[in-house]
Formats: C-alpha cells, sequence, structure tokens
C-alpha cells in the first residue's frame, strides 16, 4: 500500500508531548512487507540521500514516529525504519488524561520531601544568642540563719 | 566601614517594633552608579566609595504582596522592610544630602536564575502628606522615578552591601524647607514579576508563568488532608506558668533568708565569734556558725524585703542589719529569639535541621526544630531563691499577644553552696567529683516536653546531673559512612550517618557559673547542592491532580489513568513510561 510520508526535522526533546518539527521532504511510500504499525519500515524513492531529518509523520496510519534508520538499498529506492512517537501521536488523548503529579516545574510545593534533593556534607551551624542572661553584677549572696529576726 | 542602623539579624515576624519605629543616621553619599531619569535636571553627583556609604537595612517577614488591579502576586521568598522610620541626625536635624533606603530580596528558591521583578517601593510620610513612588524593572532597567511630590531625585538602583544586593532609592534633601525630616513609612511594596515562588501576571495580564503553589488553594480537596473520618481540628491550648505570686506566700519558718553582701558577711562572722555572743548560744550550738543553715551565691538578686536583725532566743545580732529575702522565687526572663526558615522548604524542619538550645545552669537541649521552627522563641527562668533550684521554660509563639505557650521545661540548679565549715567544704569537693564523673557518662535525653532530671542543692552541695549532648535520632548510630554518601549525597542518608556530638556535660551550681550566661541557639542546617534550573530538568516536589493538558513545562507522574488512546498495547506502555519518567507538556 502507498501513502504519503513527511520527513521532518524534530528539535524538540524526545519526551516532549508536542513537538516542533519542520517539513523536509513529502513523499509516497509504500510499507515493507512484515512491517507493524508501531515500527514501520517505509520505502521510498528519492535520486539524492536523504538528510537533515529525525522525524516522520504518516497521517494514514495517524501516527508520528521517530527515524531510526535511513539504509539505500537500491536504484535510489530508501529504507526508512521508523518508532512510534506515542506521546505525540495520541497527544490530545494523553492531555485529557489525569493522574498524580509527583513532580512539575510549575506547580509545587517544597515543603514535601524529596529524596533526590543533595546537599553537601558541610553544614551551615549557626548559632543566635537571646538578647539578655545572667550577669556577674547580679550575682548575690543568701544566708539562711536559724531562729527569729528583730526589726532594725 | 559603612554604618548600619536599624539592622538586626532577629527582626522576626514583620511588626511594629519600638526600638526600630525609627533610625538616625548620616546620609552623605549617593551610589557610586546612580541613574537618572531622563527628565531630572541634577547634575551627576560624583560617586564615593561604599566605605564611605551608609545604609538603613531593613528586615521583617515574608509577606504577600499587595493586590493591584492590574497585577497580584505572592512570594515565597524573604522581603525584608521595616514598618517605620525616620531620616535625620543625631541633632535631629537633616544636615546630610543623601540616604540609601533599601531593601533586600531574597530568592529561597535558587535555581541558579536570575530574580526578575518589577517593584515598586513607596514610601511616605506617616501623616499621609507627602509620597514618594520610584519603580524599578529588571530588565529594561528604571521606567518611572518619582511620582507625586516628585522629592525623590535619584531613581531606584540597585546597591551591593557585604555581598547581598539592595534595591532602593536615594533621597536627596535639597534645602531646609524640604519636608523629609518627617518620619516616613514604607508603604507598599509590588511584585510585578517574579521567578521565585510565585510569579504574578504582568501589568498587562499576561502570564509568566504558573509558578503558584497548587496545594495551598485553599480550599482544595485534591490535595487536603485525606483521613477517615477524623475531625482535622489542629487547634491547640495556650498553656502559661502560674502566677509567682501565689508560689511566693510559701516561706521558712524557722530559717530567714537574708541577702548578704562580703561586707555584711565579715560583720556577721566577727559578732559570731564575739564571747558575748558565744557565750549565750554555746549552750546550743557546738560551733558559732551552726546558727547558719546555709549560704549560697545566686546569679540573681532577689528581692528586697524589710531589714532585721538576726536573733536567737534574747540574743540579736545588733552589729549586722540584713534584708531579708523579699520573695523566694524571681523570674528572670532571657528575652525572645525569632526562628526563621532559611529554605522556606522541607529542609528547614527535621530531620534535616536540628536544633539545639544551651541554658545557663542546664547545659545543652535538643528542641524539636518543627514545632519551633517560624516560631518566636522565650526562655524564662523561674528561680528558688532559698535552695538555688531554677527552672529554665521555653515558650513557643507567633509573636503576637498572648500566643506564647510553654512547651518545655528543664531544671537545675544555678546557687552556689558556699562553704561554712570544713565539713561543708569537703563535701562540696567531693561533690564537684562525682559531678565530673557523672557528666562523662552520655545519657540520650529525649528533646520533648517535660523536666529532665535536675541538679537539686544538698546540704552537701553535691548532686546529680545529667550530660546535655544532640539528642540520638533512631537512626544516627554510625560514625562511619557508605562509599556512596561521599560527595553530594541524599539528603536523608546524609542526615542517617552524621555521629552525634555532645556539645557541654553538666552545667549546674559553680560550673555554670563560669560557663555561659546566655542561653543561644545552635542550628545546624543543611547546605543544598542545586544546580541551576533544577525544575526544568528534575521538577520540583507537587503531589497534585492534574490533567495533562493542565501541565505547563517539565513534569512527573506519579499516577496516571491512561484511557481513550487508541494505541497498541506497547503504544500505551511507553506512554505510561514516559509520562512517569518525567516529560515536557
Amino acid at each position: 500500500m502507498s501513502f504519503i510520508i513527511k520527513l521532518q526535522k524534530n528539535s524538540s526533546p524526545a519526551n516532549q508531548i508536542t513537538k516542533s518539527v519542520a517539513d523536509v521532504y513529502t513523499f509516497t511510500g509504500t510499507l515493507k512487507d512484515g512491517s507493524s504499525m508501531q515500527d514501520p519500515v517505509v520505502m521510498v524513492e528519492n535520486s539524492g540521500a536523504i538528510t537533515g531529518v529525525n522525524y516522520a509523520d504518516i497521517s494514514d496510519f495517524g501516527r508520528k514516529y521517530f527515524i531510526k534508520d535511513i539504509k539505500s538499498t537500491y536504484n535510489n529506492m530508501w529504507d526508512i525504519s521508523l518508532h512510534s512517537d506515542a506521546l505525540s501521536s495520541f497527544a490530545s488523548q494523553i492531555k485529557a488524561c489525569s493522574g498524580i503529579v509527583s513532580k512539575q516545574e510549575f506547580s509545587w510545593n517544597l515543603y514535601l520531601t524529596d529524596n533526590e534533593f543533595r546537599c553537601y556534607q558541610n553544614p551551615h551551624v549557626v548559632q543566635k544568642a537571646f538578647p539578655a542572661g545572667f550577669a556577674y553584677s547580679d550575682f548575690c549572696k543568701v544566708i539562711a540563719i536559724l531562729g527569729e529576726k528583730q526589726s532594725v | 566601614m559603612p554604618r548600619v542602623y536599624g539592622y538586626t539579624a532577629d527582626f522576626g515576624p514583620l511588626r511594629l517594633v519600638p526600638q526600630f519605629n525609627w533610625a538616625k543616621f548620616n546620609c552623605e553619599f549617593p551610589p557610586t552608579t546612580p541613574s537618572f531619569h531622563p527628565g531630572d535636571n541634577r547634575t551627576t553627583m560624583a560617586g564615593m566609595s561604599e566605605s564611605e556609604m551608609n545604609f538603613i537595612l531593613f528586615k521583617g517577614e515574608s509577606v504577600t504582596v499587595c493586590d493591584q488591579s492590574n497585577f497580584v502576586g505572592k512570594s515565597n521568598g524573604y522581603v525584608y522592610i521595616l514598618s517605620e522610620f525616620k531620616i535625620y541626625d543625631e541633632n535631629d536635624l537633616w544636615t546630610s544630602k543623601y540616604c540609601y533606603i533599601g531593601i533586600r530580596l531574597i530568592n529561597t528558591y535558587n535555581d541558579g536564575g536570575i530574580i526578575q521583578y518589577r517593584l515598586t517601593l513607596s514610601i511616605g510620610r506617616t501623616d499621609a502628606s507627602h509620597e514618594i513612588e520610584a519603580d524599578y524593572h529588571y530588565d529594561t532597567g528604571v521606567i518611572n522615578l518619582a511620582s507625586g511630590h516628585a522629592k525623590c531625585n535619584l531613581a531606584m538602583c540597585q546597591r551591593t552591601y557585604e555581598g547581598y544586593t539592595y534595591y532602593g532609592l536615594v533621597l536627596f534633601k535639597a534645602d531646609t524647607t524640604d519636608p523629609y525630616n518627617q518620619p516616613y513609612q514604607l508603604n507598599t511594596l509590588w511584585f510585578l514579576k517574579s521567578t521565585f515562588g510565585g510569579a504574578c501576571p504582568s501589568g498587562d495580564n499576561t502570564k509568566v508563568g504558573e509558578e503558584t503553589d497548587p496545594n495551598k488553594l485553599d480550599p482544595d480537596p485534591e490535595s487536603g488532608e485525606g483521613g477517615g473520618g477524623g475531625d482535622h481540628d489542629p487547634d491547640s491550648d495556650i498553656v502559661t506558668e502560674e502566677d509567682i505570686t501565689t508560689l511566693n506566700s510559701i516561706k521558712g519558718g524557722f530559717i530567714t533568708y537574708y541577702k548578704i553582701t562580703d561586707a555584711q558577711l565579715e560583720t556577721l562572722a566577727h559578732e559570731l565569734f564575739s564571747s558575748s555572743i558565744w557565750d549565750a548560744i554555746k549552750n546550743y550550738f557546738e560551733k558559732p556558725q551552726e546558727i547558719i543553715a546555709g549560704m549560697m551565691l545566686l546569679p540573681i538578686t532577689p528581692a528586697d524585703g524589710s531589714t532585721f536583725h538576726p536573733k536567737y532566743g534574747i540574743n540579736v545580732l545588733n552589729d549586722v542589719s540584713l534584708p531579708e529575702v523579699g520573695a523566694r522565687f524571681k523570674d528572670k526572663s532571657c528575652g525572645s529569639i525569632y526562628v526563621g526558615e532559611y529554605y522556606g522548604s522541607c529542609f528547614d524542619y527535621s530531620p534535616f535541621t536540628q536544633i539545639a538550645i544551651y541554658l545557663p545552669f542546664i547545659g545543652m537541649r535538643d528542641l524539636d526544630t518543627d514545632e519551633i521552627m517560624g516560631k518566636w522563641i522565650t526562655v524564662t527562668y523561674r528561680i528558688d531563691c532559698y535552695t538555688g533550684n531554677c527552672l529554665a521554660s521555653i515558650l513557643v509563639g507567633d509573636g503576637t499577644a498572648g500566643s506564647n505557650t510553654v512547651r518545655y521545661q528543664f531544671s537545675g540548679n544555678c546557687g552556689q553552696q558556699m562553704p561554712i565549715s570544713s565539713v561543708d567544704f569537703s563535701q562540696i569537693i567531693n561533690g564537684a567529683i562525682q559531678f565530673a564523673t557523672v557528666a562523662a557518662v552520655s545519657v540520650a535525653t529525649a528533646g520533648g516536653a517535660g523536666a529532665a532530671a535536675g541538679a537539686a542543692a544538698t546540704e552537701a552541695g553535691a548532686s546529680a546531673a545529667e550530660a546535655g549532648m544532640i539528642a540520638e535520632s533512631a537512626q544516627a548510630a554510625a560514625t562511619t559512612k557508605a562509599a556512596a554518601d561521599i560527595g553530594g549525597a541524599a539528603v536523608s542518608n546524609v542526615m542517617n550517618n552524621k555521629p552525634v556530638i555532645s556539645r557541654s556535660g553538666s552545667v549546674g551550681e559553680s560550673i555554670g557559673m563560669m560557663s555561659v550566661l546566655k542561653p543561644y541557639l545552635i542550628r545546624k542546617i543543611p547546605r543544598q547542592s542545586l544546580p541551576g534550573n533544577y525544575k526544568h530538568y528534575k521538577g520540583y516536589p507537587s503531589n497534585i491532580t492534574s490533567t495533562i493538558g493542565g501541565l505547563s513545562g517539565y513534569s512527573v507522574m506519579d499516577s496516571v489513568q491512561l484511557q481513550g488512546i487508541p494505541g497498541t498495547d506497547g503504544e500505551i506502555a511507553e506512554i505510561d513510561r514516559i509520562l512517569k519518567g518525567g516529560f515536557y507538556a
């Protein structure tokens, strides 16, 4: 079967849901026999080398792909090995899912502990004195004497 | 050296503190790199060296900035400001030219980035008749100078003092009629944009970034306390000590306690050993000094009572007039200090930060960091002038009237028994030796409520005492570190392997009098190693419920319910792995 395949350059990290891509080539490709939808091998024809691409979009499959390999076979034919980018392919459905966030860049609370925080071995040792204490000038002797007392 | 006025490291929560309502200083020199409003027609003033500058430095608590129609903000950093100040010299005259009034912003969430902000510092007369407002825009520099009565002739600028950066403005006094020799107060401090703790929308209402803490949204049942039906009532009672006047009604019967000076002691001894007195009382005592039940040196001066001559039977010691100890118990306050957060994070609390307190005549005692962090700590002593026993109470409060509650009580003995006979003297020496022996045995004491075993004075003058030391935690036992802990170990591993150190032994009685006489806190704070932009690469702890689409930036899911995704099993498993391993929305 033949289908339209866009070869693109992806400048976003692999673990980003919505990627920033730029179209480089658009081919009509053929799926190699025995290929899966998740890891297809697509055959395209191009007279020159296929360069500057690392991403692909096959709308007929409803998926976006990382380019794993580009192999020249014969007579201007190229085998392009792809791996499904499930994160981007199903971005809208993923964004509708919910869960518990353990770490976040913008919504966080640092009063929650994190075992990955690291610290140096030389902690701060802070000493703070109270404003008042005892003073030698206040020292006083007290004597206990048996018996009674007579007013002066 | 620059002269700094109105600065203390222990200012604590923002409130009107009488001694810091005003600060006198000489305002002398402007910043070295002043920048001027384009419309200002004053000549450039020559910069002076920083050593000749004077600063007023203010400290307060972290504040939530004013709500404005254009922008609201919240800061979890520390903003140090003073509530009110006056500006004049020692002679109450405004004689100097310039005064720099600055504030220090501390980003407690140090992500290695630059503090971005736009802030407006407004100071005005306390009678509200005169206001100065200057606007400092970090990104573009000063964008607005003074408005209103426009007596501020220099723009807000940045100054560095002792390694800290201050943002403020300089007041310039033009002539003797200048109205600046009046009390001023800090009116407002507005953040327009900040990267620390809580960003706020900019003036044009575009969002800078959602840096709010959803766990602090109130109410937010999605991040609430949870539980199985408890009442969630954290209110507690205020626990106070009894009124000391009630205790003072308990007095001795056959013994009278007097205050005595060295000169009076000599006179007493002279009279006791005189033949007239000794002949009168020798049928009752073997030695003249047996009429003296005991003598003690106290670190406080008891209240004065009436003056009397000691009397035994018909025999009156007329040569010596001694003031009676007017009240048996006396309170001694050591004041209060504020224990503020260093980080504004979990590191400020146990087990990461450890706090101990040294109490004169008692020694070092551990305090629960969680109980006192962010609170005012007050130490008061209650001393029994008859026995020398002392009880140190540690009160914890939030700084408002009536908020102090007794949280810890530790006992000791602050009276130094003074020998009257050879028997007394040898017993005192033996007691001191026992002190040293007992103090060498480490005893772990709980830092919680309840009095530790104190040192009670006996007739012999010796008493048992316990060593003070940093209490052992359940985990702190090893004195060697695992190899994996060397260099940037995780905080929990480090805390578990640090050895426990004893900071003081017994400090009661005479040893206490030779020791430090002022209480102090020791706080051990971990030094965090935080790479730049950490939250972008690893994220900060969150623990909220959200849709994936509701997140921005870097996120890590703890658990996620994936449904409605038309992918294969393998693809869904991969999505789950990526979401839990970290992704960018």
